[in-house]
């Protein structure tokens, strides 16, 4: 064979010259494949009023970001599907029953004010479906807190009620007057119990249409987990927060505080947000104890029943700051310190 | 040692260090572990692994001959679990030899044949950060290649002339590890195999992950030239400069225990100052395993090696001007001494 020259034909580029082929898109995808068994229970137990919810949150959501990169004049980055999944997660913390036009509102908000402000996925601060919900439950605070009960079209005279945290909320309060009760795992000083464990855990509660069911939210996770998409840092220390917090607190028994309100959805889905958590596992384990924390302090001192989504926030105001002070050190570093400083 | 360095032996994993100056350590550090790197962790190569099936014995006595002028360390021969032909063929090799002498069998993982990787690995030592070797920590780390080089250069006084090559990729007829001379052709490489199966859109001269992509085939191999891959339009993809997303992927990926995604952001702000102090980028051994799993296809290592680049610029152009400025300084003192004699 005589030599050729196609000297102009080679590609040049710095190493390295391969990838592990995992794109954004796929990572999204993942993400909202987690989210369908928790989906799916939404609907069981809210009906029509959560599939109109979650068109109108994602499609919205679509479009907002559509518009938004438009009129930016940058690259349209829909196919990313992060605007689905903001969508999804919005719509999921959204009690069923609430009018379509607040939810379309919220959707512009997450994407337009909480995202695209900032320049889009990567820049963001705070967790756009938690940001939007947070400044829905400040504007339309009546419907953001009327609950449609589960199967409520079977009870037409009374379909909404209270949840079960705000049950719960009681307790704190009620404990401080009684004292002296025993707490614990299984608190048997509280008898009228809103809801039994296993309808917390399938998710046979009132509350928002994708954080009822912590088995489903529990089996999306393990799949996040399986797919190696999020790592379990976050999750398991803000679980763990909560529930030990809630042995030592009072109130009501810890296993409810883990299963009602947003703690399972937050804790999988939310915290575990790439753009607005920490990078490095220390950072990880600092975030999830704080969100757990602070999760716990606003249900036991604050004026919500719900603390999750507000806890977050907090967080992800100060995740940069967690990312520098746990700055891993370089392999060998720690050795050479007595030698070279 | 006279015969090594005359026979211009140097490091084959690719790095290519002089080794008579590895055999070589200062006398108030003595080498407890010789580790023969046979990890090969890059993907597509499989020269090393060939080696040790085929050249058993060349490696053995290249073993030998290190013990005798490293004072007789304990030896560890690293392979990874995916070569079972090449341990059996060391364990075979080996059976015999008195001391201390084992086979480690390592995970499959990228990047194994890191000097310091290796270290830790094998014997759980950790080497400091730069300057420091491993002689530092009782090790001295060669690559098979090397040692079989050494055998040849010591006992029959061979010159290090030719070299074992992975030719791969999916652009080639019939892939092969080829012994060529040094300076053999890629182009002749490339039709020992069969020729090209289609046009190539990028030949790279050693491993996907960190050899170095070329502009033509009429250029000559080198000592280190572990592997030429031929690749299809269909293997190569372009990285991109999209934000990065935060996911943390690069953060557990870095062998090094470094922050790239900081790095990168810090280079892309042209903060090179941070990168250095903040997120220790000359700690980098440019590996490649941030970008490879960035989701964003964001040049992360690119941009390290970018930022350690211009570090370097710096430390050099300040080191000029150091040595400049003494310059003057001696100038302006013989200026002021001769006068002073004129007198």
């Amino acid at each position: 064979m005589k030599p050729k020259d196609t000297a102009e034909h080679f590609i040049l580029s710095s190493s390295p010259h391969t990838h592990a082929n995992v794109t954004v898109r796929r990572l999204m995808l993942d993400v909202i494949i987690a989210l369908l068994p928790t989906t799916a229970m939404g609907i069981w137990f809210f009906g029509w009023p959560a599939v109109w919810t979650i068109a109108t949150c994602v499609s919205t959501c679509i479009v907002t970001e559509a518009l938004c990169r438009l009129a930016m004049k940058r690259e349209n980055t829909v196919g990313d599907l992060s605007a689905v999944v903001t969508g999804l997660l919005l719509a999921l913390n959204l009690p069923a029953g609430i009018p379509l036009w607040m939810a379309v509102v919220g959707s512009v908000f997450a994407i337009g004010v909480a995202k695209q402000v900032f320049g889009g996925l990567g820049m963001n601060p705070f967790n756009p479906a938690l940001a939007a919900r947070a400044f829905m439950l400040i504007s339309f605070t009546g419907p953001m807190t009327t609950w449609l009960k589960p199967h409520w079209w079977r009870t037409p005279a009374a379909a909404t009620t209270a949840t079960p945290l705000a049950t719960m909320k009681t307790y704190f309060t009620a404990e401080a007057t009684a004292c002296a009760s025993p707490h614990g795992l299984f608190n048997n000083a509280i008898t009228d119990m809103p809801a039994s464990l296993w309808d917390m855990l399938i998710g046979n509660i009132p509350g928002c249409i994708g954080e009822v069911s912590a088995l489903a939210l529990a089996i999306g996770a393990a799949y996040l987990l399986f797919r190696k998409v999020i790592t379990w840092h976050i999750p398991v220390m803000f679980l763990a927060t909560v529930f030990i917090y809630s042995l030592f607190a009072g109130g009501a028994p810890a296993m409810t505080q883990v299963l009602a309100g947003g703690v399972m959805i937050g804790a999988c889905f939310m915290a575990t947000d790439y753009v607005t958590s920490p990078t490095t596992a220390k950072g990880k384990l600092v975030f999830g104890f704080g969100c757990g924390l602070l999760c716990m302090l606003i249900r036991q001192f604050g004026g919500y029943p719900e603390g999750c989504s507000f806890a977050i926030l907090i967080m992800n105001a100060v995740c940069p700051l967690i990312n520098r002070w746990t700055q891993p050190k370089p392999f060998g570093a720690n050795r050479s310190k007595g030698k070279s400083k | 040692m006279k015969r090594i360095e005359a026979a211009g032996v140097c490091g084959m994993g690719g790095a290519g260090f002089p080794t008579a100056v590895k055999l070589n350590p200062p006398p108030n550090k003595r080498c407890e572990y010789l580790i023969l790197n046979g990890a090969e962790c890059e993907p597509y190569l499989s020269a090393d692994c060939r080696l040790m099936m085929e050249r058993a014995d060349r490696i053995r006595v290249g073993v030998e001959i290190m013990r005798k002028v490293l004072g007789g360390p304990a030896v560890r021969i690293a392979i990874e679990a995916n070569k079972p032909e090449a341990i059996a063929s060391m364990e075979k090799a080996f059976a015999d030899i008195e001391g201390n002498v084992e086979i480690v069998v390592l995970p499959v993982l990228y990047p194994q044949g890191s000097e310091k990787h290796q270290i830790y690995a094998t014997v759980g030592r950790i080497v400091p950060e730069p300057p420091a070797l491993p002689i530092d920590v009782g090790c001295v780390v060669e690559n098979v290649g090397t040692v079989a080089a050494i055998a040849n250069a010591v006992e029959r006084g061979e010159i290090l002339l030719s070299r074992v090559t992975t030719v791969s990729g999916d652009a080639v007829v019939e892939p092969k590890n080829i012994e060529a001379p040094l300076g053999t052709k890629y182009a002749d490489l490339v039709a020992f195999c069969g020729g090209e199966k289609e046009p190539p859109a990028k030949v790279i001269s050693g491993g996907t992950m960190m050899g170095f992509a070329v502009s033509t085939m009429e250029i000559g191999t080198t000592r280190t030239t572990s592997g030429l891959l031929l690749l299809s339009k269909r293997r190569v993809f372009q990285y991109g400069s999209g934000p990065c997303i935060n996911c943390g992927r690069c953060v557990r990926a870095c062998p090094m225990n470094l922050n790239p995604a900081e790095i990168s952001k810090a280079v892309e702000a042209d903060d090179i100052k941070s990168a250095e102090e903040e997120y220790h980028v000359m700690d980098c051994i440019e590996c490649g395993a941030c970008s490879f799993g960035c989701p964003e296809y964001r040049t992360i290592t690119q941009m390290c090696r970018r930022a350690k680049a211009s570090i370097r610029a710096r430390m050099a152009a300040e080191r000029a001007k150091a040595a400049a400025a003494k310059a003057k300084e001696d100038a302006a003192k013989q200026a002021a001494a001769v006068p002073k004699e004129a007198k």
